[in-house]
C-alpha cells in the first residue's frame, strides 16, 4: 500500500489507514501546505458548485463563480470584490461594473486601460479598477504621492468629505503637474474615475485573504466532499433558516452523488455524523428532538443496559419510547430514525398512540408480556385483559384491541406524508420525493443529471414547481409580453431556470403553480444553463 | 371531506355514530388512494347510561330502515362501537397525516373542511366535539381544519339548480339519483363522502375548464 494517496488532480495525502470506500488521510488545512493550483478546486469554483464555500456560498455567488471561471487566487479575489453591493449597483455604459468585469476577464470585452501609464496597475483586474489600492497606486504614479498621502485620498473619497476633498484633488493635480506623465485634463479625467471608485472598490488585501479562505474551503469540498458536508450540515442549526440550509446542502450533496440518511436511533449520534461511510442526520438534527431528549435517551439506553441493536420494537416503545414526551417519539418514528423496524412509520404512530391510551401502571403490567417476545400488540393487551384491571379501563382497553382489530385508516405509508414529514421534521425528503407517486417514465433526465448532460435538444424531465417568476420580454417579436421563469425540484437537485417564453406561459400558464408536479419537454438554452420549455404534460399518478 | 352518522337531528346535542372522511388531492382532483376514514363510535348517551334506548325519538327507526335491519341490532352494534374520545383521538391523528402541504405548520396550513350540508350540521357537531376535547383556536372554533374556508357542496349544488326544477330537494339522496349515483350503502358515512367527493371533482373539474374560457378580467369596468 502507497504511503499517499493522489487524487486525479495530482494532489497527494498521506494515508493513515484504509477502509472500506476511501482512506483514512492525512489534511492539514494550512494553506501554506494547500496546492493552489489545484484544477479540481478550481473546476468546483468554476462551475459555480459553491455551496458552503466561504463567501460565494450564496445564490448570486454560485451564479458569478459560474460566470466569472476564476482560475488562480487573483481572479478569486477579483470575484469576491465584485461580488460585493457597491460593483452590482456602480452601472457604467449600462453595465454593472462586475459584468464589465466578468466580460473582460472572459474576452468578451475589450480591455482599455484608460492611459498607458496605469496599464500595470490595472493590468490584473483587466481594466477595471476594483480596489482601493489601485487608486492608491494610481496616484503614486500619477502624481507622485507618498504612501500616506495615497491613504488621506483613499480615506477622503472613502468618507465623502468635501473639504479634504477639494485639498486632495488639488494636491493630485499639482502632483500630476509635476510628474508631468498625464495632461492636466487627463489627471482631471483619471481623478474622476477615481472619485467614482470609490463607491465600489473594495480594500484588495481583504479580498485576498477571503479568496484564500474562499479557495480552502473550495479545497476541502473538492477533495473530501463527504467530510465537508458533514460539517456544514452540523453547523446548519447556527444559520437564519437551519432548514433551509440544510435542504440546500442536502440537495447540493446529492448533486455531488452523496447521499445524506435519515437518523437512525441506533447509532445513538447527537448532531450529523459519518458512520460507516455514510452521513447520518443526529438525532437532535431532528424538530421537536432536543438536548435533554437525547441525554435521557443515553441515560435510559445505559441504566437499563439496553443493546440498541438488538431492542425489538415493542421493548423499544416500552423502555424508550414512553418514557420521552410524546412529540420526540412522534419526530422519531415519523422521520424515519426507526425505519430499521421492519413496520411501516405511519403503523409505528398508530401503535404508540394506542400503547400510550395505557396508564402507566398497565404499561408497566405489559412488560412481561413485552418480554416473553410476543410480537401483536393486540396479543400484549389481550393478556393485560387477564390481570387484575378495573372493569372500566377493561372496557377502554377491548376498545382498543378493536381499533387495533380494524384501524380506521389505511396504515401505509404515503409518499407523499413521508416525503412532507422528513421536509418538516428533517428540512429536507430525504427517502422518496412526491415526484415518486407519480408516473414519469417517459422523461429523459432529471434536474441533476440536466446540468451534466451534453444532450441539448428534447429533453424532458419532471419537477415540482417551488417559485414562477412572471416577467415581461424586453426583446424579441412582441416585447411586453408575459414569460416566466420557474424554478422546479425533484429529489436530485434544483433547476432555477425552467423557461417559458410567452407562447408557452400563455399555453400553460394555468399549470404553473407552486407544489405542482409536471413534466416538462423542451431544449437547452445556448449557454446551456437554462431549460427552454416547449410543451408541457401532466403527469399520471 | 368528512361526513358523520349520528344518533339524533339535532347538532347542538347529538353524538356521531360513525365519522368518515377521504382526503382530495386539491392539484390532481382526486381522492388520494387509500385515503379512507372509517370508524363507528358509541354515542355519548349510551355511555353516560348504557340502559338508554331512544324511547323518545325515531332515530333508531332511521337506522334501523337504511340498514334494513332491527331497531336491536342498531343499538347492540352502537354499544360496542369505539368509544367517543379514543374514535376522537384517531379522527384527530388522521387529519394531522394530512396537515402536512406547508413546512410551517400552522391551522393556515391545516385541510380545508367539505362535505354535504356540513356548515348547518356536522361542523357544528365537530366544533362541539373540538371543543370538549380541547382542539380549539382562539375563536373556540375547532382547529383541525383551515378556519378562514368550508367547502359545503350543497351550496355549489344549489348555485347549479338554483333556477330550474329539476331537483326535487338539495337532500344528498335526491342529487344521487339525479346524478346517477347508486344509493346501495346510502347514509353509511364513508360512502356519503366518497359520493360527495366525486360531485365536488367533477364541479371542480368544470369550473377549470370554463374558466381559461370566460374572462372575469375588468367584467365590470364600463358596465
Amino acid at each position: 500500500m502507497s504511503d499517499y494517496y493522489t487524487f486525479d488532480c495530482g494532489c497527494k495525502f498521506k494515508v493513515l489507514g484504509q477502509s472500506e470506500e476511501f482512506p483514512t488521510i492525512e489534511f492539514d488545512p494550512k494553506l501554506e501546505n494547500i496546492n493552489l493550483e489545484c484544477s479540481r478546486t478550481w473546476d468546483l469554483i468554476s462551475s459555480g458548485n459553491t455551496k458552503g464555500c466561504f463567501q460565494l456560498e450564496s445564490r448570486l455567488g454560485q451564479t458569478m463563480s459560474k460566470k466569472l471561471k476564476p482560475r488562480n487566487i487573483e481572479h478569486l479575489a477579483g470575484l469576491i470584490s465584485i461580488l460585493r453591493p457597491g460593483c452590482l449597483e456602480a452601472v457604467r455604459d449600462g453595465k454593472t461594473v462586475s459584468n464589465h468585469y466578468i466580460d473582460k476577464k472572459n474576452n468578451e470585452e475589450t480591455v482599455d486601460y484608460y492611459h498607458p501609464a496605469l496599464k500595470d496597475i490595472l493590468e490584473k483586474t483587466y481594466g477595471e479598477m476594483i480596489y482601493q489600492e489601485q487608486a492608491m497606486e494610481i496616484s503614486r504614479i500619477i502624481s507622485g504621492f507618498n504612501l500616506q498621502e495615497a491613504d488621506i485620498l483613499r480615506k477622503a473619497i472613502g468618507k465623502k468629505k468635501a473639504d479634504l476633498m477639494a485639498k486632495v484633488k488639488t494636491s493630485f493635480l499639482d502632483g500630476a503637474q509635476k510628474q508631468n506623465i498625464v495632461d492636466k485634463e487627463t489627471a482631471e479625467e483619471i481623478f474622476g474615475w477615481i472619485e467614482k471608485s470609490q463607491r465600489y472598490s473594495f480594500n484588495k488585501s481583504h479580498a485576498v485573504s477571503y479568496a484564500m479562505n474562499a479557495y480552502l474551503s473550495a479545497y476541502a469540498k473538492a477533495h473530501f466532499p463527504k467530510v465537508f458536508f458533514a460539517s456544514y450540515l452540523k453547523f446548519a442549526k447556527d444559520k437564519i433558516d437551519p432548514q433551509q440550509e440544510i435542504k440546500e446542502l442536502v440537495r447540493n450533496a446529492n448533486e455531488m452523488d452523496i447521499t445524506i440518511n435519515t437518523p437512525d436511533l441506533r447509532r445513538l449520534n447527537r448532531l450529523f455524523a459519518i458512520r460507516d461511510n455514510k452521513i447520518y442526520f443526529g438525532l437532535t438534527d431532528i424538530k421537536g428532538l432536543g438536548d435533554s431528549v437525547y441525554t435521557k435517551i443515553l441515560q435510559i439506553v445505559e441504566t437499563d443496559n439496553i443493546d440498541i441493536y438488538a431492542i425489538k420494537w415493542y421493548q423499544l416503545l416500552y423502555k424508550i419510547l414512553s418514557n420521552i414526551n410524546s412529540t420526540a417519539a412522534k419526530a422519531l418514528i415519523a422521520c424515519g430514525a426507526l425505519d430499521y423496524i421492519k413496520k411501516t412509520r405511519t403503523e409505528m404512530l398508530f401503535e404508540y398512540d394506542i400503547f400510550m391510551s395505557l396508564t402507566d401502571k398497565e404499561r408497566e403490567k405489559t412488560l412481561p408480556f413485552i418480554d416473553k417476545g410476543m410480537s401483536k400488540l393486540k396479543d400484549i393487551l389481550s393478556s393485560l385483559t387477564t390481570c387484575k384491571i378495573n372493569i372500566k379501563r377493561k372496557e377502554v382497553i377491548n376498545n382498543l384491541i378493536l381499533t387495533l382489530d380494524n384501524p380506521p385508516y389505511s396504515l401505509t405509508d404515503k409518499i407523499e406524508w413521508l416525503s412532507d414529514s422528513e421536509n418538516t421534521l428533517l428540512g429536507a425528503a430525504i427517502t422518496c420525493s412526491k415526484l415518486d407517486s407519480y408516473n414519469i417514465e417517459m422523461t429523459n433526465t432529471n434536474c441533476k443529471e440536466f446540468k451534466r448532460t451534453h444532450k441539448t435538444d428534447n429533453i424532458i424531465l419532471a419537477a415540482e414547481i417551488v417559485n414562477a417568476n412572471v416577467t415581461k420580454t424586453k426583446n424579441g417579436k412582441n416585447p411586453g409580453l408575459e414569460m416566466a421563469f420557474v424554478t422546479g425540484e425533484d429529489q436530485y437537485g434544483i433547476l432555477d431556470s425552467i423557461v417559458l417564453f410567452p407562447e408557452t406561459w400563455e399555453k400553460y400558464r394555468a399549470h404553473i403553480f407552486q407544489g405542482n408536479i409536471l413534466i416538462f419537454s423542451g431544449k437547452k438554452s445556448k449557454n446551456k444553463d437554462s431549460l427552454i420549455v416547449d410543451k408541457v404534460f401532466v403527469p399520471k399518478t | 371531506m368528512f361526513d358523520l352518522e349520528t344518533d339524533g337531528s339535532n347538532p347542538d346535542v347529538c353524538s356521531p355514530v360513525q365519522i368518515a372522511a377521504v382526503i382530495l388531492d386539491p392539484i390532481k382532483l382526486e381522492i388520494i388512494p387509500d385515503s379512507e376514514f372509517n370508524i363507528s363510535l358509541k354515542p355519548d348517551a349510551l355511555d353516560i347510561n348504557p340502559e338508554y334506548a331512544y324511547d323518545d325519538s325515531d332515530v333508531l327507526d332511521f337506522h334501523a330502515k337504511v340498514r334494513g335491519t332491527s331497531k336491536a341490532e342498531i343499538l347492540d352494534t352502537w354499544h360496542k362501537n369505539q368509544k367517543q374520545d379514543q374514535a376522537w383521538k384517531m379522527f384527530v391523528n388522521y387529519l394531522q397525516m394530512y396537515h402536512t402541504r406547508s413546512s410551517k405548520k400552522n391551522c393556515f396550513s391545516a385541510p380545508i373542511a367539505a362535505g354535504y350540508n356540513i356548515n348547518r350540521f356536522d361542523l357544528p357537531i365537530i366544533n362541539r366535539l373540538s371543543r370538549k376535547y380541547k382542539n380549539v383556536n382562539k375563536e373556540d372554533k375547532t382547529d383541525l381544519f383551515y378556519p378562514r374556508d368550508v367547502i359545503d357542496v350543497m351550496n355549489i349544488v344549489f348555485y347549479w339548480f338554483e333556477n330550474n326544477n329539476e331537483l326535487k330537494n338539495y337532500t344528498l339522496d335526491h342529487l344521487r339519483d339525479y346524478v346517477g349515483l347508486s344509493k346501495d350503502n346510502a347514509h353509511d358515512a364513508l360512502q356519503d363522502v366518497k359520493d360527495t367527493a366525486n360531485i365536488l371533482i367533477r364541479f371542480m373539474k368544470l369550473f377549470r375548464s370554463l374558466s381559461p374560457k370566460i374572462k372575469f378580467r375588468n367584467a365590470f369596468v364600463n358596465v
